[in-house]
Formats: structure tokens, C-alpha cells, sequence
């Protein structure tokens, strides 16, 4: 069953030095208790398409297309009828958790507001002593160690780890329909996102969550994502099964991004390279936007843009797959 | 056998956690230490990539920054060539810098951007002496070596992308010859697909140059392509060190299971991380600092620091399961 669906969504940003095509043409959908992870390098346009479907794009920013997200154009909604979706909705983990909570309030406060928003637009009566224990039990599931003691603190007394934690805390508590998470886990250190990636594919499970996965690891993208999206220079270059990518990737950038996972040592040669570097958006090139760095790359491809289209399972956009 | 160029007997390096000043002294309160690097000895050899890992907080950067005299250590020595560093001064401590290098994780910070890229790369060696035409020779050779086109030499760093940056930062760091290089985080700042380029290029310089590379990184998969000995860091401690390939192949510290198990990788569908958090540093866990997290901790491990055994050849462990008592 659909939960969201995303057409020809494009955004710009209008900057000093010219108009960035952040994200151009984007379409996809997403079924209820599915995990997408949406891979791409920076300025891949990644972090833009989290924003732009959480309607928390930057004043600089125009966007086109639609957001149908539980049967509704969020594209369309007043900003007091999409203060409604954010939280029970949508909700939104940012990279750097430590701007997501306030600080001059306790950890406790901060989540108690969460079940209250939650219980309130569901209409069931409040009941704060409830509330504490779902908040207790809460933070248990996220292996917070001595969650009594945590909820007394303010967010400068955590570590990231922590702040992290509280955040994934929060989203289960008002029980989104979509969770985004916007690279969670790159600040912490690989022990913790290992727990932090459990736990997400845990609760997936239990609660039929949707979950949109932004990251720049394929390694991390492919724990967690049942598909996976790959995107450069604001397109999507190539979608499909998780599994079916990483053992067969179509697109060039694909196989360049899993062959540049470093897996030999220096005695067994030069790890594989993707020359070049990620193009400017605000000059695109012309044609394939990965012409210049792609090593089958042909007159076609410098001149014409190739569509997004459907081979077998997947999308890829490229000309070999014509 | 590659010789010994760097050995460390009982370093280490603590840290006040708070102020202690005037009014603490005359109340006598005791001073609050934390323990970075704890009773540490280690050996580099020439020639080859002495890879450090460990979480953030596990000391291997101020490990390296001890090794490189940009940090006096607490206790402990170290022996360059086998003469002890930690007591230079003055003129000879100088002398002794020329002689390392360092590269930085942030090649968006680790550079000046108000001077232009060809005087950044001549730093190390006009502090030398170089002058003239021999220097700007210097520069353009390191510059084509390292894959910058001369016409970056009147740049600013503002102008080039991260990946150029740090081969700027790597070229300043060979361009004197140095014994020794600590690379801290080298590509961390850096996406996939420029990791690699710059992973190639430091070690085709390696080996052109033979230089010797400490290699600090939270990366396996970087601290496998690179380094030949590998030393795993938990709270201030070497828990295990070895051959690279050995040491990732077959880890032995339970800690180093636990890190392995908790890297993602393609067709990997399960991570197993250890349980827990990282103790506190101020009152590290007595024993072995790992076991309030340790599938395997026994009674002895929470009372007696375990010792460093050597459980294979050349593979050194510090966990109780390996002592035969």
C-alpha cells in the first residue's frame, strides 16, 4: 500500500552566483513498512529532496511537483495545516542532532511534549504519569543506559550518541507513518550505528514504519534499505531492490561508487577510482550529467539526456540500457 | 625485518578535566584527571603504515600528537631512533620537527587560506633555509608528483575542491623529506569517490619514497588498503596489535570482534555491536577497561588490568582469555 508518492519533484536555489539546480525531476514511491535508502555524494541533491518532502526547504528555494503523502499534496498544504503532518506525520533525524533539541529545557519536558501532541491529535485523554512510562520504556528500546537518570538532564549534559538516541526516542513516540533520517548516524562512531541501524530495522518491523534513509555509505545504506535510490547531481540515476543493485548495479556511477568501497590492500594494487570530480548545478553539463566522468561514455551521451526508464526490476537513467 | 624508527615505553598523557587553580590548591581538592592515553608501549617501523583505530575518546589522536612533540606527555618516553624525544629542547626539539609531518583530517581548516597554494606547499622546506629557484623547482616537482596542475601554484585554497586541498596538505608534508608522517583522518573529509584517488596517491608515494606513515583513522576499510601493522585503541589502551590482514581476518580481543561485527558492508545483513556505551575516562572501569561491556568478562577481569601477551606470532593481545594461568 502507497504511502507516499513524489512526482516530478524539482527544486532551485537562488544564490549570489546563479540559480542551483538541486534536484531535477524526481519521482518515486514508497509503500508502507518499506525502507528506501537514498545514496549520493555531496551536492548529489539528497538532503534537498529530505527537505523539500518535509516542506522545510530554505526561503531561497522554489520547488515544482507534487508530494502525495497518505492520499494529500503536502505541495499544497498552508503551513498551519502541515504543522498537523510534522511529527505524527512525517518526522524528520537530522546529522547533527545536537540543533534538534532546545536547551534550555529538560530531556524529559521535550519528549512528555511529544506524547502530548501525539495524544492530542488523536483525541485520547492525557495522562502524564502513562506518559512517563511510555518515555522510560521508550529510551530502554533505544539502549539508553539508565534512562531515569537521562530524562533529568539538559541536551549539553549528552554525548551526540545520546542526543541521537533521544531523537530516535522522540519518533517513535509520536509514531510517525514516515520516519526520515537525513545520515544519523555519520557523526557516530561504528559501534553506535550499529546499534542505532539495529534498532531502526527492529523497529520497522514492529511498528510497519516507512523509512527514508539518506546516506553517502552504500555499506550502511545496504543494512538498512529494502530499495535503494542512487542520485547524482540532483537526478536519480538508478532505482531498484537493494539486493538486486549491490550484486548487479546498471548504472556506471553505481558500479563506480560499490567498486570504490576500499576492499584490498595497497600490496594488491590501486583501488578503483571515479576520475573526475561531482559536477557545479548551478552549469550542469550538457546531456548525461555523468558524461565527463564515465568511462562509456559516447557522442549520444554528451549530447542527450537520457530519461529515467525501466529495465527489468529497476530505473536506471543511462544510454546503455536504451 | 624493517627496523625500529619509533618505540614508546609506558607513555602517557592526562588530561586536567577541570581547573586547577589557586583556590583548588589551597582546599586542598584533589586534581580530576582524564586518562587519554594510558601506559601505552608501541613501536613504528620504517618504511611500512603503523594503522592506529579506535572509536572517538579511544586516545589515538593525541597518541599521534605525542609521538609528533605537539603534546608533552604525562609519563613515559619516546624513542626516535633511539634517542629519547620527550627531553629535547630548544634549538635540538626544532631540529627534531623537521624531521615529522603531519596530515590533518580538515583540509578546509589545516590550510591558510589567505596564502596561495605554492606557498603553502614551500612552508616546511623556506623554514630550512631554501631559497630561489631551487625551492620553486621543489614545489612544481611535488606538485606534478602528488597530481595538481601548475596552474593551481597561484591559488588559494578557497578555490579547489576538497580532494585537491588535502593533496596540497600531502604535498607540504612530503616535500622535506620527512622520517615520519602522521596522517590523521586523511580522507574522512572526503567523498567515496575522492578517497580513493587520494588513498592511491599516499600510497604511491610511500613507496616511491619509503616514507613511514602513522595512519589515525575510526575507517577499516582504510586502515586495511593502507597499513601493514594495525593497533586497536579501546579507552587510553593498545588492545590488540598485528599484522593488518591478520588482525582484521581473525580478531582476537573481544573488543576488536565487536568493532569488526559492527562495520556495515555489502552483503552483511546482521551487524552484532557490543552492548552498552564507552566508560568514563575520569573513573575508568577497574580491571580491563572493557569488560562492563565484554561478552566474556571474568571475575580476574574486573579486578586486574589484563597484560599484553603475544597469542600468535607477532599478534599482541591485552585480554585475560589468552593468559594461561
Amino acid at each position: 500500500m502507497t504511502l507516499l508518492e513524489v512526482n516530478s519533484l524539482s527544486v532551485t536555489y537562488r544564490t549570489p552566483f546563479g540559480t542551483v539546480k538541486a534536484l531535477d525531476d524526481v519521482s518515486f514511491t514508497l509503500n508502507r513498512g518499506e525502507s528506501i535508502a537514498v545514496v549520493g555524494e555531496s551536492g548529489s541533491g539528497k538532503s534537498t529532496l529530505a527537505l523539500a518532502i518535509s516542506r522545510l526547504l530554505p526561503p531561497n528555494a522554489r520547488f515544482r511537483g507534487s508530494i502525495i503523502f497518505d492520499g494529500v499534496d503536502l505541495a499544497k498544504l498552508s503551513p498551519g495545516e502541515l504543522r498537523a503532518v510534522r511529527g505524527t506525520g512525517i518526522f524528520m533525524v537530522f546529522q547533527e542532532p545536537a540543533n534538534s533539541l532546545n536547551p534550555v529545557y529538560k530531556i524529559k519536558d521535550q519528549l512528555m511534549e511529544a506524547v502530548k501532541i501525539r495524544y492530542l491529535r488523536s483525541n485520547e485523554p492525557f495522562d502524564e504519569g502513562g506518559a512517563l512510562k511510555e518515555i522510560i520504556s521508550t529510551l530502554r528500546d533505544v539502549r539508553m543506559p539508565d534512562p531515569e537518570v537521562i530524562i533529568e538532564r539538559y541536551p549539553h549534559q549528552l554525548s551526540g550518541g545520546q542526543i541521537q538516541r533521544i531523537m530516535i526516542a522522540m519518533g517513535l513516540l509520536m509514531r510517525p507513518k514516515l520516519y526520515i533520517a537525513d545520515e544519523p548516524t555519520s557523526a557516530l562512531d561504528v559501534t553506535v550505528q550499529a546499534q542505532i541501524l539495529k534498532l531502526l530495522k527492529d523497529l520497522k518491523n514492529e511498528y510497519n514504519l516507512s523509512i527514508i534513509f539518506i546516506t553517502h555509505d552504500l555499506a550502511v545504506a545496504s543494512i538498512i534499505g529494502d530499495r535503494v535510490m542512487v542520485m547524482y547531481a540532483g537526478q536519480i540515476v538508478e532505482e531498484g531492490l537493494m539486493s538486486d543493485v549491490v550484486n548487479k548495479p546498471y548504472h556506471p556511477y553505481t558500479q563506480g561508487l560499490l567498486s570504490s568501497l576500499p576492499r584490498i590492500s595497497k600490496h594488491e594494487g590501486k583501488l578503483p577510482i571515479i576520475s573526475g570530480a561531482v559536477p557545479s548545478l548551478i552549469n550542469p553539463p550538457s546531456g548525461c550529467r555523468f558524461h565527463p566522468r564515465c568511462p562509456y561514455a559516447t557522442d549520444t551521451c554528451i549530447k542527450v539526456m537520457p530519461q529515467l526508464k525501466s529495465v527489468e526490476n529497476r530505473r536506471v537513467r543511462c544510454h546503455l540500457y536504451a | 625485518m624493517p627496523e625500529v624508527l619509533i618505540k614508546t615505553k609506558e607513555l602517557s598523557k592526562w588530561f586536567l578535566a577541570k581547573k586547577y587553580g589557586l583556590l583548588e590548591r589551597i582546599f586542598r581538592e584533589k586534581p580530576v584527571f582524564v586518562r587519554a592515553v594510558d601506559n601505552v608501549n608501541i613501536t613504528v617501523e620504517r618504511t611500512l603504515t603503523t594503522a592506529l583505530v579506535g572509536e572517538s575518546g579511544s586516545g589515538k589522536t593525541t597518541l599521534g600528537r605525542l609521538l609528533t612533540t605537539l603534546e608533552a606527555p604525562t609519563s613515559g618516553k619516546i624513542f626516535f631512533n633511539g634517542v629519547d624525544v620527550t627531553s629535547l629542547k630548544g634549538r635540538e626539539l626544532k631540529r627534531f620537527r623537521t624531521r615529522v609531518q603531519m596530515v590533518f583530517q580538515d583540509p578546509y581548516s589545516s590550510l591558510d587560506p589567505r596564502m596561495r597554494v605554492r606557498d603553502i606547499i614551500a612552508e616546511p622546506l623556506l623554514a630550512r633555509g631554501v631559497k630561489g629557484r631551487d625551492l620553486s623547482e621543489r614545489v612544481f616537482k611535488i606538485m606534478e608528483e602528488v597530481g595538481l596542475e601548475q596552474s593551481l601554484a597561484e591559488r588559494r585554497p578557497s578555490d579547489l575542491s576538497g580532494g585537491q586541498r588535502q593533496r596540497v596538505a600531502v604535498a607540504r608534508a612530503v616535500i622535506s623529506n620527512p622520517e615520519f608522517i602522521v596522517l590523521d583522518e586523511p580522507t574522512s573529509a572526503l567523498d567515496v569517490s575522492t578517497q580513493s584517488q587520494v588513498l592511491n596517491l599516499l600510497a604511491e608515494l610511500q613507496n616511491r619514497h619509503k616514507l613511514t606513515y602513522l595512519l589515525i583513522t575510526h575507517n577499516i576499510s582504510v586502515a586495511r588498503y593502507l597499513s601493514d601493522k594495525i593497533m586497536v585503541m579501546y579507552m587510553g589502551k593498545v588492545v590488540e596489535s598485528g599484522e593488518t590482514l591478520s588482525v582484521l581476518k581473525e580478531p582476537q580481543h573481544p573488543y576488536t570482534q565487536a568493532l569488526i561485527e559492527s562495520i556495515p558492508d555489502i552483503g552483511k545483513r546482521d551487524l552484532k555491536p557490543p552492548t552498552g556505551e564507552v566508560g568514563s575516562l575520569i573513573n575508568p572501569p577497574s580491571g580491563c577497561r572493557f569488560h562492563p561491556r565484554c561478552p566474556f568478562a571474568m571475575d580476574i577481569c574486573r579486578r586486574e588490568e589484563p597484560p599484553m601477551v603475544e597469542v600468535k606470532k607477532g599478534i599482541y593481545v591485552a585480554c585475560w582469555l589468552y593468559v594461561k594461568r
